[in-house]
């Protein structure tokens, strides 16, 4: 009985290592484990043997019958891992080959984009972000803001006026909004708005007489130059995702008192000097200063209590900066090879 | 403007170590933008003069030699055609490196040694017209000989031009603020301060009369146009050309020498920013100036050649019958100086900024003198200007005298509009600041820019403020801030971050939903975002038979195209489309932005007025069309439907009688929230794609993003997910054409509480269905949130839905 349990556990493990696939695993699990199998015609044999050589004889089966279901279990894992090395060849694609027909995807125009990130810093700095009347008042785009009829700025701002209405215009800059939104939230405020601003000047690759700006504005008690270059450098460090450098000289905005131009060091060249930034290491980045009194005074406010920073620049001038567009009237003009391109 | 570094050194000593470049970053950063410097020997680089030691004939060619030129340092080989070259003369060589112009045609090029017939040549030598110098009398094949410039072999060509100076351009935009620096004096005022060195303007003598022989008279009739008119006769006058060092000069900063009383009008100018004029004096009637308005249609020839019928009102400076100059613009050509003019008469004046920009505007006539008086010049200048040029005029021309006292009439007025002497607190300055600045730096500051303290407190200073800086430019406490500041140097402000509330800003339902618009189209539905104008043309709003009336219109329009702003973004969207369909098989656009709705009100035009803006809404407006696809409005719809949805308002879209004649009649729905309409979706009526050339059909929707700002609801709702499955069925019927899909949908959802989703996904019309009638199939589904439903309790669901829509819907299954 011992014999012939050896030879069968010998036998199996033949036969199992003998299969060469699934197909061949599977008729030796039949072969042993089936109900006509093997092992059940040695169970029946179990039957006849005395009670005490039955309980010898039926754990060295069980053994043997666990031994074999092992056995066939590895060597089934084994055989199915095989097959799934060998798809690597049998199913093998393409993977280079895109989706036919090819799906589209949406655009969003190049300015949202630009403009969509610095609302976002903007916002995270704790401003408000609104916008305005694009046809607006010569008072709230001139006047209010200290640049009276008389006065030589007039002359670098190609103002489309309306016609029947000699004091209505399209607002030449976003800074039409400060005394009116001073007016209408008081002071402190933290407020950003950029916006659609026109020029009346002759098109060219670099001159739009439709395009973007970004300002912000800030109003409340002891603010400094120190503070308005704090700011500044806040919002930069917030679009740009690193410390930018920049410097202040004299700008001249009848708006503001002091005036500034900021440039920032050149990000082509990182302010060594390239043709981009006319070999200086700066590009000129926007124009800001303290809010002029006259302008505090229009809005209502106390210029010895209150104080203001303001700063604007060219939202349209920082989208072909950053991608590299060198044309300005692409912006507008419909192109879907462009605007694909975003 | 330019301005020349030499002419600056003469009021300002610049040490020697200070270089152009330094220059220019300096004013950058402390008065006003330096555009670019330039050398003015630039184009001599590289070239030096040579001395020829040999002339040797070339082997390989009959004309040319071979020389051997001491460079200075070195003795080189050249090649040299020229036919008058000779041994011990002096030339210009020109090194490899430098840039000439070949044959003195085309455009520079770069020389590099080469070989010239088998023969090394290390340079070139040049002719005048090779390096710019040519006047017209050379010889062909002629090199330029030098040999009168008694300098050694090897001294740059640029020195022995004496072309050592260099040139600095100012933006003029940057110093339209700045009167002052409209001339040399103020600009080396500027680097003075900067550099920490003091100015050394020449004293000018008072104007002595040496013979009253001509009655000088002035009458100013129009004060508006000029409150100070200064004025001189001289006499004894030869005109001729200025010495050397005058033209010279002028040419330096681009003004073409004249004669020498015009350019000693013209230096004046450009020394000290004071606009003068030289009259011949046998052209004023009795020596009698009067200033005052033109009238109607009068005529004069101006300098420059040309015939004016003058605007009327305009400022004029004329005797008894004629006009001798327009006031702050430009001269008459009658009156003006020439080579025989023995007596003339000089005027400085102040001309109202305002009055002088727009008779220059209304001329079209924007001159040296014009821009200057925009600036509101310093009204104690003419008197010194006047001054200055007698000095000059007497010391060019041996002879000249002084024929009259000077005239100056409304000299009384100048004080008047300077500003007062300002408070400046030292406790406002450091709040302004940012830092704190020791008392006597603020105090050397302003005094090395021309400013006088008055008197000095313990809290801060009482300051004069310079003539030239006083007349508009300095007026408030703010602005000695600003120069304090940008002199003390604004790198020297260490950076500050406020201290400022933590509280989130308000919220703008109106630029967060123009957010979301974009992402749901560009997103959710592929649509590409564009930008049209705001302004549109005539030829469109006819087009599209709009009524231009109805439109704001543009008082100055840059042209034809621009003329009206925009009431709707489609027309000018639809312009764009058309182009684009030519090459493009599908276009899905979209745009954001304002349209002006005069009729509307809008903001107010001032803070209680009352009065009010046209209305400028913000509307998105969504444009589909794709080849082959006949009825567009469907996708037009779904785009709609979905932004709406994205925004979470609550609207109904349904057929309107509010037809814009673009709306195409039987397919177009307008969208409401309650009553009010809020935007439409259509398709372009047909009629108006012959006339925009499309080829294809258009479906649009416009949607006022403002007016549904107030209606937007913040989340999505949530419903909780069903324990139980749900069970699937698809249903297919035929209606008549006229049933809507949204009525079918109805009945099915009313019939049975259990369907709890109904989806289209096919409509058919043509073979096996009747005609005016259409084939719908829908996929629906079944569920109760509370157990598991059987198959018999779908069925009898199902039976109800289907009994109800052939009641409703006429409608008949299909198994």
């Amino acid at each position: 009985m011992q014999q012939d349990s050896e030879q069968l556990q010998k036998d199996a493990h033949r036969d199992i290592t003998n299969a060469a696939n699934l197909d061949a695993i599977a008729a030796v699990r039949l072969a042993y484990l089936g109900r006509k199998g093997k092992l059940a015609a040695a169970q029946q044999d179990l039957a006849s043997l005395s009670p005490e050589e039955r309980k010898a004889a039926g754990i060295a089966f069980n053994e043997v019958k666990s031994g074999i279901e092992r056995a066939l279990e590895h060597r089934e894992r084994e055989l199915q891992d095989a097959q799934w090395d060998s798809i690597k060849e049998s199913e093998r694609i393409d993977t280079t080959q895109p989706f036919f027909p090819a799906r589209e995807a949406g655009h969003l125009h190049p300015n949202t984009l630009v403009q969509r990130d610095l609302e976002e810093v903007a916002a995270s700095m704790g401003f408000m972000v609104v916008d305005g009347p694009e046809l607006d008042t010569d008072y709230y785009t001139f006047e209010s803001l200290n640049i009276p009829k008389t006065h030589p700025a007039r002359d670098a701002q190609d103002t489309f006026y309306i016609e029947g209405h000699p004091d209505w215009c399209m607002r030449s800059h976003v800074s039409n909004m400060q005394v009116r939104l001073l007016q209408q939230y008081g002071a402190p405020l933290r407020v950003a708005y950029p916006g659609r601003v026109f020029r009346n000047e002759a098109t060219d690759a670099s001159h739009e007489h439709t395009f973007y700006q970004f300002e912000a504005l800030v109003v409340d008690k002891g603010l400094t130059i120190g503070h308005l270059v704090g700011v500044i450098k806040s919002l930069l460090r917030g679009l740009f995702h690193k410390d930018i450098e920049v410097r202040l000289r004299p700008g001249y905005f009848p708006f503001v008192e002091p005036g500034f131009e900021m440039d920032m060091s050149c990000l082509l060249c990182m302010g060594r000097g390239c043709a981009v930034c006319k070999r200086s290491g700066w590009v000129e980045l926007l124009g800001c200063g303290l809010v002029h009194p006259r302008v505090l005074k229009e809005a209502g406010l106390d210029p010895r209590q209150w104080s203001g920073i303001a700063f604007g620049m060219g939202l349209t001038r920082l989208v072909m900066m950053r991608y590299g567009i060198e044309d300005i009237r692409l912006l507008m003009s419909g192109e879907e090879r462009f605007l694909k391109q975003f | 403007m330019h301005i020349s570094l030499a002419w600056l050194r003469e009021y300002v000593d610049i040490p020697k170590e200070v270089t152009p470049e330094q220059i220019q970053r300096d004013l950058t950063l402390h008065s006003f933008e330096i555009e670019r410097i330039t050398r003015q020997g630039e184009m001599f680089d590289r070239m030096v003069v040579g001395i020829i030691r040999e002339v040797k004939p070339h082997a390989n060619a009959d004309k040319l030699r071979v020389c051997s030129v001491d460079a200075g340092e070195n003795t080189l080989q050249i090649v040299c055609g020229g036919s008058n070259l000779a041994v011990g003369q002096r030339v210009a060589l020109a090194l490899s490196g430098s840039r000439v112009k070949w044959h003195g045609e085309g455009e520079l090029i770069t020389l590099t040694d080469t070989e010239i017939r088998g023969v090394k040549s290390e340079g070139m030598i040049c002719a005048a017209s090779e390096i710019g110098r040519a006047t017209g009398q050379e010889a062909e094949k002629e090199i330029m000989d030098l040999s009168s410039l008694k300098v050694p072999a090897g001294t740059p060509l640029a020195e022995a031009f004496g072309m050592n100076d260099t040139f600095i351009e100012v933006d003029n935009k940057a110093i339209t603020n700045r009167p002052d620096c409209w001339g040399h004096i103020g600009v080396a005022r500027e680097l003075g301060a900067i550099l920490g060195r003091k100015m050394h303007v020449p004293e000018t003598p008072e104007v002595e009369v040496n013979k009253k022989e001509i009655a000088l008279h002035a009458k100013i009739e129009a004060s508006d146009v000029c409150r100070r008119w200064v004025g001189v006769a001289m006499n004894n006058i030869k005109v001729g050309p200025s010495p050397e060092w005058m033209a010279r000069r002028l040419e330096s900063v681009g003004v073409r020498p004249i004669n020498v009383i015009v350019d000693c009008t013209n230096y004046v100018m450009y020394e000290m920013g004071q606009p003068m004029h030289a009259f011949d004096a046998r052209a004023i009637q009795d020596s009698r100036i009067i200033v005052r308005k033109s009238r109607v249609d009068e005529k004069c020839v101006t300098l420059d050649g040309v015939e004016r019928t003058l605007p009327a009102g305009i400022g004029v400076i004329a005797d008894k019958n004629h006009v001798l100059a327009l006031a702050g613009i430009m001269g008459c050509k009658d009156s003006m100086v020439v080579e025989d003019t023995t007596q003339i008469i000089i005027e400085a004046a102040w001309f109202d900024p305002l009055v002088t920009r727009k008779a220059a505007t209304a001329l079209d006539l924007r001159t040296d003198a014009s821009a200057r008086f925009e600036k509101t010049l310093d009204p104690t200048m003419p008197s010194r200007a006047i001054a200055r040029v007698v000095q000059l005029i007497l010391e060019l021309v041996p002879g000249s005298t002084v024929a009259s006292p000077v005239v100056d009439e409304g000299s009384s007025w100048k004080k008047s509009m300077l500003t007062k002497p300002l408070e400046l607190h030292m406790g406002f300055l450091r709040e302004r600041m940012g830092v704190e600045i020791p008392m006597a730096r603020v105090g050397s500051i302003l005094q090395s820019l021309g400013f006088v303290l008055k008197k000095t407190k313990k809290t801060g200073f009482v300051v004069v403020v310079p003539s030239w800086r006083a007349t508009k430019d300095i007026s408030i406490e703010e602005d000695l801030i600003e120069e304090v500041a940008r002199m003390y140097g604004y790198d020297q402000i260490p950076e500050q971050y406020p201290r400022m509330s933590i509280a989130p800003a308000p919220r703008n339902g109106e630029r967060e939903a123009m957010m979301r618009v974009r992402e749901a189209l560009a997103l959710g539905r592929a649509f590409t975002e564009t930008q049209t104008y705001s302004f549109t043309s005539l030829e469109t709003l006819q087009k599209m038979d709009l009524d231009p009336s109805a439109h704001v219109a543009v008082a100055n329009p840059l042209s034809r195209e621009q003329t009206h702003l925009r009431r709707s973004l489609l027309p000018n969207m639809l312009v764009q489309v058309s182009q684009e369909l030519r090459s493009s098989e599908r276009v899905m656009r979209f745009e954001i932005g304002k349209n002006f709705r005069a009729e509307l009100q809008g903001e107010q035009t001032r803070l209680h007025s009352g009065e009010y803006l046209p209305q400028q809404h913000v509307f998105v407006t969504g444009v589909v069309a794709m080849r082959g696809d006949s009825v567009p409005f469907t996708a037009a719809r779904d785009a709609a439907v979905h932004v709406l949805q994205t925004l979470g308002v609550d609207v109904t879209l349904r057929g309107t009688e509010q037809l814009t004649n673009w709306m195409h009649p039987g397919r177009s729905v307008s969208i409401r929230v309650g009553d009010v309409v809020v935007g439409e979706v259509s398709e372009l009526h047909p009629r108006y794609m012959d006339r925009l050339g499309l080829r294809d059909r258009v479906g649009f929707f416009e949607i006022d993003i403002t007016a549904l700002v107030p209606h937007i609801t913040a989340q999505s709702k949530y419903h909780p997910l069903s324990l139980y499955p749900s069970v699937k069925r698809d249903l297919a019927m035929v209606v008549p054409e006229h049933v809507h899909y949204e009525h079918v949908t109805r009945v099915m959802r009313e019939a049975d509480p259990l369907l709890t989703h109904v989806e289209g996904f096919d409509v058919y019309r043509g073979e096996h269905v009747q005609t005016h009638h259409k084939s719908l199939a829908f996929h629906l589904e079944f569920m109760d949130v509370t157990r598991t439903l059987t198959s018999a309790e779908v069925d009898a669901a199902l039976a109800r839905i289907t009994e109800a829509l052939a009641r409703e819907c006429d409608a008949a299954i299909r198994a």
